[in-house]
């Protein structure tokens, strides 16, 4: 994973670089003058992870650098398929069934207590908005 | 100096007047209700009552305002200390190790002392605007493109110092940063970088969004994972506030350190307040003893630091508001319609002809802070005990929060593909050991440097090099990659001792 990450940083930069090779002569002095040193750091930390990844006796693995990943399967699907829903149904209707389905399964919530829970959060937020004037946009299907 | 001492009966009198009071009361209410919502922030509520404050008094409606920007930067730490998500920008340091306290089951220890640091923060900013008053014009004039672009560098040179022991990876990171800032249209030419034809990355990618991203998603990821409450344990606790508070006094030359840090940024146009809490974050960790070994990792001097910095900072952006008529935020720039609203000139005449009402102003930011703050710790307890909830009850309505702060930034679904983009990068960058904090402070850098680079060239070649507070900035920047390298060699050297 350290060497596959700093592969996408390196890889990100390079790409960057080379977009910005066409960018307007006054535009591209800072992307370069960033670019180019950060994208040597992004080189050595690949090649550090190599010469780590190729010393590594088999089936050795690096240690974590957190004591409970954040990369892990079960939060990682509710969390983005919650932001994927409300990106194409829109936050306003989502964010409350989101509640309600996470509070039944996850914290095993009767159905009323899940359910009030929802419409708790649907009305404070809702009033706030309305009281701030703050607009909720809709999903990316209905614009 | 006889012309300030007379006139502070009567800015008393005028401040203490009971409707003039109220609407200060009603105005920290309602900045601590917004404040603790991650993305709203006391810039809503005050462009909501800025049409209202019109028809009040001068008096009640800048004290209402001011009640609402002080207060809203007092209770933004909250949701950063329970769950990892910066509540507005100038709480972004503040997750660090307020909310590694937190699940360290000392979260009310941490809120009293980042209440206690910020009430004291603001007092010590409001004390400096009173006695900035007759020196007000010099000191802001000594700031122009090139002192601002100067001390953009020692922002970036900070970087390494936030990089805990990994100073490549977070030089990577903070120049990842440097040039995710650089997307949209270039303010100096006009061209469009990056952008690859959607006019969402226009106005580049939101700063709230990207911070929510990096910081509050992996928090909440990781937390979820582990499927306990915030504090963790069998037997979870939250702390006791008056330890935080005494944290603080303990504390009490850091707070005058940081709050001069806060002041200085806030003082200077331009800078912005997003930078406020790492400057303030990254001088802790130079100065205070062992901070290498301790900070993020839960100490509390990380969050006194900061927080007693981002509340300075009003004071001192009230200076050029005031005495030049030029608002160096969003939120001093609605006071400043509510100035010119009520037939106030700003303008350094304020500085002589308009004592009383600039020192009306002091004092109600004076009080505007220790309302905010003593609310605050009052209810400090009851918030700390959200860190004792289970996980699997509080996370959905923070993931719900988070996606609703960052649907705020440009009302825009968009939003939401960058905030998971970022929620993934910053969950990968904590576990694979990249240092979030530069790439966060490189993104917010980049537009001011650039910005300042191509205007102090522009217009004074580069002679600019040679003035005296970029040569002090410059120097400092050195002393700052210096300090970092240095305390590197000394943590490697510690850890080879420790091994042998």
């Amino acid at each position: 994973m350290r060497l596959g990450f700093a592969a996408a940083i390196f890889a990100v930069v390079g790409y960057g670089l080379v977009v910005a090779l066409d960018f307007h002569h006054g535009s591209r002095l800072f992307p370069l003058a960033i670019g180019i040193p950060t994208l040597i750091l992004a080189g050595f930390e690949v090649v550090r992870q190599v010469v780590r990844w190729r010393r590594r006796a088999p089936g050795e693995s690096d240690p974590p650098a957190e004591t409970i990943p954040a990369v892990s399967r079960i939060p990682l699907a509710w969390t983005y398929g919650f932001i994927g829903a409300a990106f194409l149904f829109g936050v306003e209707w989502v964010a409350p069934v989101f509640i309600l389905v996470y509070l039944l399964a996850m914290a095993r919530w009767s159905i009323f207590k899940a359910a009030a829970s929802a419409a708790a959060y649907y009305l404070i937020i809702t009033t706030l908005s309305g009281a701030l004037g703050l607009r909720i946009p809709p999903g990316w299907l209905y614009r | 100096m006889t012309e300030i001492l007379n006139a502070i009966p009567g800015a008393l009198a005028e401040v203490f007047q009971l409707s003039n009071l109220g609407f200060l009361v009603f105005g920290v209410v309602v900045g601590l209700a917004v404040g603790a919502v991650p993305g709203i922030g006391g810039f809503s509520a005050m462009a909501l009552l800025l049409p209202f404050s019109f028809t009040m008094e001068a008096q009640a409606a800048i004290g209402m305002m001011l009640g609402i920007a002080a207060a809203s930067t007092i209770s933004d730490t909250a949701p950063a200390i329970l769950f990892g998500v910066p509540g507005s920008a100038a709480a972004q340091a503040t997750v660090l190790d307020g909310h590694a306290l937190a699940r360290k089951g000392e979260a009310a220890r941490a809120l009293g002392a980042s209440y206690s640091a910020a009430m004291l923060g603001g007092l010590v900013g409001a004390g400096f605007l009173l006695l900035a008053i007759p020196v007000a014009r010099v000191l802001v004039k000594a700031f122009g493109s090139p002192e601002l672009f100067a001390l953009g560098l020692i922002g970036v040179a900070m970087t390494g110092s936030l990089s805990g022991n990994a100073p490549l990876k977070g030089l990577a990171a903070g120049g990842l940063g440097l040039l995710l800032g650089m997307i949209g249209f270039d303010q100096v030419t006009g061209s469009l970088r990056w952008t690859f034809d959607s006019l969402y990355l226009y106005d580049g990618l939101p700063l709230v969004v990207v911070a929510l991203g990096l910081f509050g998603i992996p928090e909440l990821l990781q937390l979820m994972h582990g499927g306990e409450s915030i504090s963790g344990g069998d037997e979870p606790t939250v702390g006791s506030i008056l330890e935080g508070i005494k944290d603080t006094i303990r504390n009490w030359f850091l707070v005058i350190r940081t709050s001069a840090i806060g002041i200085f940024t806030g003082t200077v146009p331009g800078l912005g307040g997003a930078v406020v809490d790492w400057f303030a974050y990254g001088h802790a960790l130079q100065t205070e003893k062992g901070a290498h070994e301790t900070f993020g990792k839960g100490d509390i001097r990380g969050v006194i630091g900061v927080d007693a910095a981002a509340n300075a900072k009003d004071g001192g952006g009230l200076l050029p508001t005031l005495f030049f008529g030029v608002p160096g935020s969003t939120v001093t720039a609605l006071l400043l319609t509510v100035f010119l609203v009520h037939g106030i000139q700003p303008g350094p005449a304020l500085a002589t002809t308009g004592v009383e009402l600039t020192l009306a102003i002091v004092f109600s930011l004076v009080l505007a802070n220790l309302l905010g703050g003593s609310i605050m710790l009052l209810l400090g307890k009851s918030i700390a005990k959200i860190s004792i909830v289970p996980i699997h009850i509080v996370s959905p309505i923070v993931i719900a929060l988070i996606v609703f702060a960052s649907v705020q930034a440009t009302s825009n679904p968009r939003d939401l593909l960058v905030l998971g983009l970022f929620g993934l990068v910053g969950a990968m960058m904590k576990d694979t050991g990249w240092p979030r904090p530069p790439l966060l402070v490189g993104f917010i850098l980049s537009p001011i440097l650039e910005r300042y680079y191509f205007i102090s060239t522009q217009r004074y070649g580069y002679s600019w090099l040679g003035r005296p507070w970029v040569i002090v900035s410059l120097s400092v920047s050195i002393f700052v990659v210096v300090g970092a390298i240095r305390q590197l060699r000394k943590v490697k050297r510690q850890s080879a001792e420790v091994v042998e």
